[in-house]
């Protein structure tokens, strides 16, 4: 392999991951800000590495393991400023919970359980998911006290998820057809 | 506590952690439901897995959004009608400047287009003021749109401020320095794109330099790119009977980076036609692109050059950068730069 030059299998691996990687990070780093600086210097410690990979390794492996040591890392340095997990959850989480292998499954299946919210949901849901709206944000936007935005909101991720898990076999056996 | 139970406080605590409302308390406690058992794990990964899909890049679902925003009112500004409209006009204006080069009336194709439900599709030049915020004011963008058109939006909100500026017959700018030529006026915004060296780039001339903003990625597409508006040149006081073209040349480099990165630069010359607050249409466009070389020691020269269709009333010049395939979704930190932009407007009585 030439120096300098990413094969491309890596970087469809690598790509593959990201949205794993990122929920691997954010569920030890649960700032949305911190998971995001965390995930692009994993990205680029990962390219920087791309010789050392060996092509029959288990890549997701290889990668959440620097991830682990980039969040070990980030969580000494503001020990004393963030309020955060501690070493001992690092170690407990495991890999195989972000397994990126069924995503697209999953991905489809939230699709169809995200259009069967109701519209009031639909309408916290869009604001605080993709237009990134703080809570105080959204209380005053919809004008509902921010106690009231954070409930619906625990209902709206609940929802999902139970709902997810009730539409994955359907949608798996959908795509296999 | 049975395990529903300790499901809905777990699910509760997750909600609370990933909104960033939970107290040290709710942390310490979500924790110890985590290291329960490995199904609380699980379950925590499920949510903070769906967090990621919704929150990250969930391209399908945001069709969903585009759909329903009609109905709802609390956003000020329409954000996805834009992003749809822009999607809509870049089509439009495919088609307007093909049918224009057929000879069909212009008015004609736009109302064709536009008239049966779309009534924000002229969004991107035809829009008046504060429908588009500039770039520096506007709202977040949703990041799952291409980020081709992401980048147009913001390019164009910027020169169809230039160019209202220009019609208003204003003389200063905030984000631009107005031109007085002899027979035409041009907003340049170069020296406001300005920076003195970085990233180990020095100015080809000179102390500074124009760099490009940050590219907007898009995840599904693998798509990086910036556009930016580098000059708009009002040439409605020239002679009906005058022929023009225009050249324009820049010098392009980018900052080195860790891994390789194929950086694709393209410098555009585009004419617009449209009676002073109506719309505005494209006449024709020329491009011409070239492919950065990683020694950031080196400048690489693009030119650019276009004959000034008739009835041209402006002419933007624009620059693109732009990066595709997975080495996008890898962080670009070390910037892309131009210097020595010069244009040349020829003009001869026919």
């Amino acid at each position: 392999m030439e120096e300098n030059t990413i094969p491309f299998e890596y970087s469809r691996k690598l790509t593959a991951i990201q949205r794993s990687l990122y929920a691997y990070i954010l569920s030890l780093l649960p700032h949305r800000s911190d998971a995001e600086d965390i995930l692009q210097e994993t990205n680029l410690i990962l390219c920087k590495k791309a010789r050392e990979y060996k092509q029959d390794g288990h890549f997701q492996g290889w990668a959440f393991r620097i991830a682990r040591y980039q969040i070990m890392a980030h969580m000494t340095k503001s020990r004393r400023s963030k309020i955060h997990f501690s070493n001992e959850l690092v170690d407990a989480m495991a890999e195989e919970d972000f397994d990126s292998t069924n995503l697209n499954i999953t991905q489809k299946a939230l699709q169809i359980c995200y259009d069967l919210l109701p519209e009031h949901m639909q309408l916290i849901a869009r604001l605080r998911f993709k237009e990134d709206k703080t809570l105080r944000d959204i209380s005053s936007l919809v004008n509902r006290p921010l106690g009231s935005v954070s409930a619906t909101l625990h209902r709206i991720r609940q929802n999902l998820v139970n709902c997810v898990q009730r539409k994955t076999p359907g949608v798996e056996a959908e795509m296999d057809a | 506590m049975n395990t529903p139970q300790l499901h809905e406080e777990l699910d509760c605590l997750t909600s609370k952690t990933l909104d960033e409302v939970a107290t040290p308390a709710d942390l310490e406690r979500l924790e110890e439901l985590i290291k329960m058992s490995k199904s609380m794990r699980k379950r925590y990964a499920s949510l903070v897995m769906q967090e990621s899909l919704l929150h990250w890049e969930t391209g399908e679902v945001t069709d969903f959004v585009e759909e329903t925003k009609a109905e709802k009112k609390i956003i000020n500004f329409p954000l996805f009608a834009s992003a749809a409209a822009a999607i809509v006009a870049l089509l439009s204006a495919w088609g307007l400047s093909k049918q224009f080069l057929q000879g069909t009336n212009p008015t004609q194709i736009a109302s064709d287009n536009f008239e049966s439900n779309q009534p924000a599709v002229k969004a991107v030049f035809a829009q008046k003021g504060n429908t588009f915020d500039s770039p520096s004011n506007s709202p977040q963008l949703p990041f799952t749109m291409e980020a081709e058109v992401l980048s147009e939006i913001r390019n164009k909100a910027v020169t169809v401020s230039a160019i209202e500026l220009l019609e208003s017959g204003k003389r200063f700018d905030d984000g631009a320095i107005v031109k007085v030529e002899e027979k035409f006026v041009s907003l340049d915004r170069t020296e406001h794109l300005s920076v003195p060296a970085e990233n180990g780039i020095l100015p080809m001339e000179g102390i500074g330099m124009i760099k490009l903003s940050g590219m907007v990625v898009n995840v599904d597409t693998q798509t990086a790119e910036v556009q930016e508006t580098l000059q708009v040149v009002d040439i409605r006081d020239l002679s009906p009977r005058t022929a023009s073209s225009i050249d324009a040349e820049i010098s392009l480099n980018k900052g080195a980076t860790a891994y390789p990165q194929t950086t694709e630069f393209e410098l555009s010359v585009e004419a617009l036609k449209g009676q002073e607050g109506q719309d505005k249409y494209s006449l024709g466009y020329s491009t011409n692109s070239l492919i950065a070389d990683a020694d950031h020691a080196t400048w690489e020269s693009l030119t650019s050059s276009f004959v000034v269709p008739e009835g041209a009333d402006f002419l933007v010049v624009s620059l693109t950068a732009r990066i595709e395939g997975p080495e996008s979704l890898l962080p670009n930190p070390s910037g892309n730069y131009a210097d020595s932009f010069r244009v040349n407007l020829s003009t001869v009585v026919r």
